[in-house]
């Protein structure tokens, strides 16, 4: 049976693994509805079996990018290239793109099997081979005993995963997930997550996946879009993305962020009084150094102790597995520190604490931006 | 917690009981009143039917009726023009209602209200609205039982289009589409293979609406000088009491026959949101019948 799970990888997805799939690219592509501009000139490339997920609020032109990529969304101008090949102009029905859904898209009428063999049926593939080819779609999944059952027959978990064999099973170029797990619970949600992650990486094939969820986007993406008003704001690693935000909106919408007032020593080094140095990289909105700035820090580049001297008061805590999250505030400011949970007994609430630096700060910018 | 475990019950609760009770009972009386006056009319006019003036019981009002040549051929007409009513309708109205739910939802309102309006403008002067306005039209048409058709496809609507659309509401449309879209499919093929199978009660129910209406629609067929099942009904009903309330049962028979057979295929196959579009149905159509009836 491994050997033809170990088949179907390999015709999914023009490959055999990672970097087998084909190139995807979006050149200015601009899309309105009235005066809204949901897309205002979105550029981005994604390379031959990467895993891109795009991020951003709702309303921020995520969904709309991906649907404009299947050819669901018509586009106002600009230009889609699958595999190096321009598909602006092609019906959704002519790419040879696989989407999964956001709500439950399987066809009611039919069992998961059927599901499975739609696309194949409509390709004329004979009734003997499709079935042949849905058995192994629905064992990768790991639902080969669902076969028979409709949709209403199985949880939310289990139809996603079909509608994923499902698209998968035309052996597209390109594989689309629209918040597949947004209606799942929390459980079902991070063991599809990883299952969804495990299969991309086997088959290798292009991936688009669309989601508002930072933590589902920094698991799962080889690169990030993290989009704003129709606007790539930044198209990186995780770690890029996480740790140095290009703009202030990605620094604020992936993950928690303090903003300090100090200054910048010099050209790698940030202050701030009472905390400590922060070494920071330059970007187009740091200041000259020597100045004041805004300085921007993710909690866990900070460190806590207990200070009946210090600055600031423990005003709420947060116990979160291995680590604590941890509240303080200063004057009218709030601030948040992770800490590990071995610390935990060193803060209450209440209680004045000091913060001390421990890590790099992701942004530096000029005063009063925010 | 101890002592409210072993506490008598609220009195409340006694009121609550008796509350349930009276509304029981309420409900039984509704049903009860709704049942008779439904089932009276009916066993009152099978029973004249078999017995007429006299105290014996007779089938010669059905044997002289199923006998007569006119009734065959009014019948045949009827159903002839229900057909093409069904057939015009179902090509009307299933692309356009799963068009307006997956392409332009915000006229889904404006086509309610446009559906709505042969119940607000009169059958007679609609149809004199259409003698003026198509007399011109070629003979195959004007001159045939096609006006009729053309006719009933319109003043169906009410009942048709909403039948329809409730169905075409319980499937997320735009979903579906693009699901097949996304796996290569046309249209058609979406249509056919996706959408027509899970729109099967709304289909059927529009089937046995329209040709109901067929069948007992008067005014209109009178107006145009056809005589249909219901016309004829009506002449014989002026001459021959028994024939034309047996009539009016051989009628209800024809309608109720495949509205069973519907309303059995919904409950085997569909859940209870889909039991919808039966039950819109049935109503309709007891409200057929007991025009046709009377």
């Amino acid at each position: 049976m491994e050997s033809s799970k170990t088949a179907v990888k390999a015709e999914v997805g023009q490959g055999d693994g990672k970097g087998q799939g084909v190139s995807v690219r979006l050149s200015n592509v601009k899309r309105a509805y009235g005066s809204v501009l949901a897309l205002a000139g979105l550029s981005l490339e994604a390379e031959p079996g990467e895993f891109v997920v795009m991020l951003g609020p709702s309303g921020c032109g995520k969904t709309t990018a991906l649907r404009a990529l299947a050819g669901l969304e018509p586009i106002d101008s600009g230009s889609v290239y699958v595999g190096g090949k321009d598909v602006t102009r092609l019906p959704a029905s002519k790419r040879s793109i696989g989407m999964v859904f956001q709500s439950y898209s399987l066809f009611p009428n039919m069992t998961s099997l059927s599901n499975v063999e739609f696309g194949l049926k409509v390709r004329g593939i004979s009734a003997t081979e499709r079935r042949r080819r849905a058995h192994e779609m629905l064992e990768m999944v790991g639902l080969i005993e669902q076969a028979d059952r409709y949709p209403h027959q199985m949880s939310g978990g289990q139809q996603q995963r079909v509608a994923l064999a499902r698209a998968l099973a035309i052996k597209p170029e390109v594989l689309l997930l629209d918040e597949p797990l947004s209606a799942l619970d929390a459980k079902v949600r991070a063991n599809l997550r990883e299952q969804i992650k495990q299969l991309q990486r086997e088959v290798g094939i292009t991936t688009f996946f669309v989601t508002h969820d930072q933590e589902e986007a920094l698991s799962l993406a080889d690169r990030i879009a993290v989009m704003n008003n129709g606007n790539l704001e930044q198209f990186g690693t995780p770690t890029e993305v996480y740790s140095a935000p290009a703009t202030d909106f990605v620094a604020s919408f992936v993950g928690n962020v303090n903003v300090f007032e100090g200054t910048l020593l010099d050209k790698e080094t940030a202050v701030v009084p009472g905390v400590g140095n922060f070494p920071y990289r330059q970007s187009e909105e740091t200041p000259t150094p020597g100045g004041s700035a805004e300085i921007l820090v993710r909690p866990e580049a900070m460190t806590i102790r207990a200070d009946s001297d210090g600055e600031y008061l423990v005003t709420d805590v947060t116990f979160l597995g291995s680590n604590v999250k941890i509240k303080v505030e200063r004057g009218d400011t709030s601030f948040i520190v992770i800490q590990g949970s071995s610390d935990l007994d060193i803060v209450s609430l209440g209680s004045k604490v000091s913060l001390e630096a421990k890590g790099s700060a992701i942004l530096v910018r000029r005063k009063a931006h925010l | 917690m101890a002592s409210v475990i072993g506490a008598p019950a609220p009195s409340t609760g006694g009121g609550g009981g008796n509350v349930l009770k009276v509304g029981k009972v309420f409900r039984s009386v509704v049903l009860g009143v709704v049942g008779l006056f439904f089932l009276v009319p009916i066993v009152s006019s099978a029973r004249f039917s078999f017995t007429g003036t006299t105290r014996g019981i007779s089938f010669s009002a059905y044997s002289k009726l199923l006998s007569d040549p006119q009734f065959w051929s009014t019948l045949f007409l009827s159903a002839k023009i229900g057909l093409g009513t069904v057939l015009l309708t179902l090509l009307l109205l299933i692309p356009t209602t799963v068009w307006v739910h997956w392409k332009a939802p915000k006229i889904r309102r404006v086509m309610e209200a446009l559906s709505l309006l042969p119940l607000v403008i009169p059958s007679v002067v609609i149809t004199l609205g259409v003698i003026t306005s198509f007399g011109s039209l070629p003979n195959i048409i004007m001159g045939t039982p096609v006006i009729l058709a053309l006719e009933y496809v319109i003043l169906a609507l009410p009942y048709t289009y909403r039948t329809l659309d409730s169905a075409v509401q319980a499937l997320d449309i735009k979903t579906l589409v693009e699901a097949g879209q996304s796996l290569g499919a046309s249209l058609r093929k979406i249509l056919w293979w996706v959408l027509l199978p899970n729109l099967r009660s709304g289909v059927l129910g529009v089937v046995v609406l329209a040709f109901a209406f067929c069948l007992g629609e008067f005014a209109v067929a009178s107006l145009l000088s056809f005589t249909t099942f219901a016309v004829y009904l009506v002449q014989i009903g002026q001459t021959q009491a028994s024939e034309a309330i047996a009539f009016s049962l051989i009628a209800l028979l024809f309608t109720w026959i495949p509205l069973s057979v519907v309303t059995v295929v919904f409950s085997r196959r569909s859940g209870r949101r889909k039991k919808g579009g039966a039950l819109l149905a049935a109503a309709q159509l007891t409200s057929e019948v007991v025009d046709l009836a009377e």
